[in-house]
């Protein structure tokens, strides 16, 4: 991965442990419903989901750039765990100075145009949407408003929801609904940006999350092709798979250049982000429009069988579609992006791109 | 799993912003107010100018009057100068890639004699790879180096060689000996040959973009010191690697239809409508990755690595994007009750249509490019 000061003997290991753990089965079988129970607790015994929380507040305190290298090998193994979306929890809970229990604790936000308080018997009653796995997270944080400003809040999860529907990926995605959920902890200071945060760190994270299934994707190509006979002899050899092996591999590299720019972005404002940041924008959009080149590619080489449910190209297909619309698709990304444009006094388009 | 295309994420020093800023000053006081006499071509004036401001020979060793500095100071000088439109092409080729190539494979003396006074903007430098029967196919190059007692006679016809007119010197690859039964890359040798040597005619050809960058030039027994021939004899291919990769992998790879995203800026700017916006958007996201991948194969080259195939994804992304730039403002605007109103955006997006079909072309065609990057891949 091209981001530096990261340390190779974790990446190894969290390698190791997600490569085992992520099979085709796994991924069929939380499809069904089934939660990897025995699977998150390794990736939570190695300090994962939590990479990014101090050890004051119950993290591992990794370098930053450990948080989104995990990212990316989450993706490049595609594993069926909610490990991006603890780990943009963990971010949020660490500037929010809030301590964090050893269970999944996933980040909901409120619709739009709704508001949730605490009541005066220190409980919240509403409604929140998680991106994915909310139906088996133990804890939720929470954008909650107070007469003083806004806060994080940190609540139990009484488990109720609506309908849980799949993702494109095949988890499971709901709405948790809660009624005088017990509070276990309150933010301090004021967080009033904290959806933009969220939204700026998930993007990173997605982005990290799509370079790394990209990545999987090519050598799944690459390895494929060589193995494939057709006419007498590898498809490899033919000049019209070599092609579009090259474009791919492409769109790969754009993606993960990309991703990294932006995880570097991030970790030099300490994760606290004001206004549109270009390579964030620039990171989501890449993920986005690249992502979809690399599946239509990887598709058309595999042939019929990478269209089939026995075949593992489709979880990484999958996740693909599925974390490019979370934290703003690359249409919401490049709107913003625009907007930057036209909203500044002069639209030099160089100052900005060359920042 | 390793993958084995690594764009590591580029972070400038500090004292790169200030290079910066003085370029742009530069450029403030030396070009924008005189644009129109300088033009966005060709311009021994404008060289001449950034030779003295040190711009040229950036990163060439002090002792031939080089800059020593780093090849990511080299890229902000140049990425600046390119997004202004700045006319560099009569240093271009010289800075980027013969110098470099004359400092590894020439001799003291002609290094003595020709580098300082190109990096004072004087020497103008010109490619002579492509034949009539020989374009990607490098390696069927005809025209002939033949050793005789006065040094070298040289043979043939060299075509779409850019600013061959201009120029005072052309690096160019001439058959020394036949290829071998096992490696057909066998048998080229690069000469250094003075474009004023008796024996060479140079003809224009005409674009059908208006201009005449390409040329044809013709070598009839023209004599050349022994002196001048670059490196191994029959083994030019093993030179190539470096070379190629500062070609292929610098910001005129995505920048050379700039003005016309900048013209689509302008025009959203007074038009913030939200489909505009969003489309304008993901333009400016593209460039912004390709930005960065180019600017991590500077670091790669910086750190004295060979990137082949990372410049060779640099130049298949970039000149794909930057060649579609046209026909996407064209379709993003084209449809706006008001194009009729905008005869200068219409004049940008033609003229850059009219440059854009060479794009892929030069420097190294789309399927030379995946080739290489298939080779990288372990498919051929």
């Amino acid at each position: 991965m091209g981001l530096a000061n990261t340390d190779a003997l974790l990446a190894d290991a969290v390698s190791k442990l997600l490569g085992n753990i992520s099979s085709n089965e796994l991924c069929l079988a939380v499809e069904k419903g089934h939660w990897p129970a025995s699977e998150w607790a390794q990736v939570v015994e190695m300090g994962l989901p939590m990479a990014w929380l101090p050890e004051s507040l119950g993290g591992p305190e990794l370098p930053p750039e450990e948080g989104f290298t995990i990212a990316r090998l989450s993706g490049r193994n595609a594993t069926p765990l909610p490990i991006g979306d603890a780990l943009i929890a963990s971010a949020i809970a660490t500037q929010a100075k809030l301590k964090l229990p050893d269970t999944l604790v996933l980040f909901g936000n409120t619709p739009a145009n709704e508001t949730l308080v605490i009541d005066s018997d220190d409980t919240v009653s509403g409604r929140c949407r998680v991106t994915t796995f909310a139906n088996h997270a133990e804890y939720l944080m929470l954008p909650i408003q107070t007469s003083t400003g806004s806060r994080v809040a940190l609540i139990e999860n009484s488990g109720n929801q609506s309908t849980v529907e799949n993702t494109l990926a095949g988890e499971p995605c709901c709405e948790c609904i809660f009624e005088k959920a017990r509070v276990v902890a309150l933010s301090d200071e004021d967080f009033s940006d904290v959806q933009k945060t969220i939204e700026d760190i998930g993007a990173v994270v997605r982005s990290q999350q799509i370079a790394g299934a990209s990545e999987a994707i090519m050598a799944i190509c690459v390895n494929y092709v060589n193995i494939r006979e057709q006419f007498g002899r590898p498809i490899a050899k033919f000049q019209a798979i070599q092609h579009h092996l090259a474009a791919l591999a492409g769109e790969v590299a754009s993606i993960a250049c990309t991703a990294d720019v932006a995880s570097l972005s991030l970790i030099k404002s300490n994760f606290d982000s004001s206004g549109t940041n270009i390579a964030i924008a620039s990171a989501k959009v890449r993920a986005g429009c690249s992502g979809a080149k690399v599946i239509r590619i990887a598709h058309q080489v595999h042939g019929a069988i990478g269209f089939t449910e026995e075949y593992e190209l489709h979880r990484f297909t999958r996740r693909i579609w599925s974390w490019r619309e979370e934290f703003g698709n690359e249409m919401v990304w490049s709107h913003r992006l625009g907007q930057l444009v036209t909203d500044s006094e002069s639209p030099q388009l160089w100052p900005l791109v060359c920042v | 799993m390793k993958t084995f295309i690594e764009f590591d994420a580029v972070e400038l020093p500090n004292h790169l912003h200030l290079t910066r800023e003085r370029v742009r000053e530069f450029l403030q006081r030396e070009y924008l107010p005189n644009k129109s006499r300088l033009g966005s071509g060709f311009s021994p004036e404008f060289s001449r100018l950034c030779g003295d401001a040190g711009y040229i020979g950036m990163t060439w060793p002090k002792q031939y009057g080089g800059g020593g500095k780093s090849f990511l100071e080299r890229y902000i000088v140049c990425e600046e100068m390119l997004a202004a439109g700045a006319p560099v092409w009569g240093h271009w080729v010289a800075d980027r890639q013969s110098g470099p190539m004359l400092l590894d494979y020439a001799s003291e003396k002609i290094k003595n004699d020709l580098i300082p006074k190109m990096i004072a903007g004087k020497y103008c430098f010109c490619i002579g790879l492509s034949e009539p029967d020989s374009g990607s196919d490098l390696f069927a190059a005809k025209a002939a180096a033949e050793k005789t007692s006065e040094g070298w006679a040289l043979n043939g016809t060299k075509l779409w060689t850019s600013g061959a007119r201009q120029a005072h010197y052309m690096i160019a690859l001439m058959r020394t000996e036949k290829a071998t039964e096992d490696n057909r890359r066998h048998g080229l040798t690069q000469f250094l040959v003075p474009m004023n040597t008796p024996g060479i005619t140079v003809r224009p050809v005409r674009s059908m973009a208006g201009d005449s960058e390409f040329n044809e030039v013709h070598f009839d027994n023209v004599i050349i010191p022994s002196d001048n021939a670059l490196g191994e004899i029959n083994g030019a291919w093993k030179q190539a690697s470096k070379e190629l990769a500062y070609e292929r992998s610098g910001s005129e790879r995505f920048l050379e239809t700039f003005s016309v995203l900048q013209a689509l800026a302008d025009y959203v700017h007074k038009n913030p409508k939200v489909h505009l916006q969003e489309a304008l958007g993901s333009l400016v996201a593209d460039l912004y990755s390709f930005r960065q991948m180019s600017l991590s194969v500077a670091m790669m080259l910086e750190q004295g690595k060979a990137p082949m195939v990372e410049a060779a994804l640099v130049k298949d992304v970039g000149t794909l994007w930057q060649q579609a730039l046209p026909e996407r403002v064209r379709s993003i605007v084209g449809g706006e009750s008001d194009f009729d109103d905008q005869p200068e955006l219409r004049r940008d997006i033609n003229r850059m249509l009219k440059i854009a079909p060479k794009l892929t072309i030069q420097g190294g065609t789309t399927e030379v490019l995946r080739g290489i990057i298939a080779r990288g891949l372990g498919l051929r």
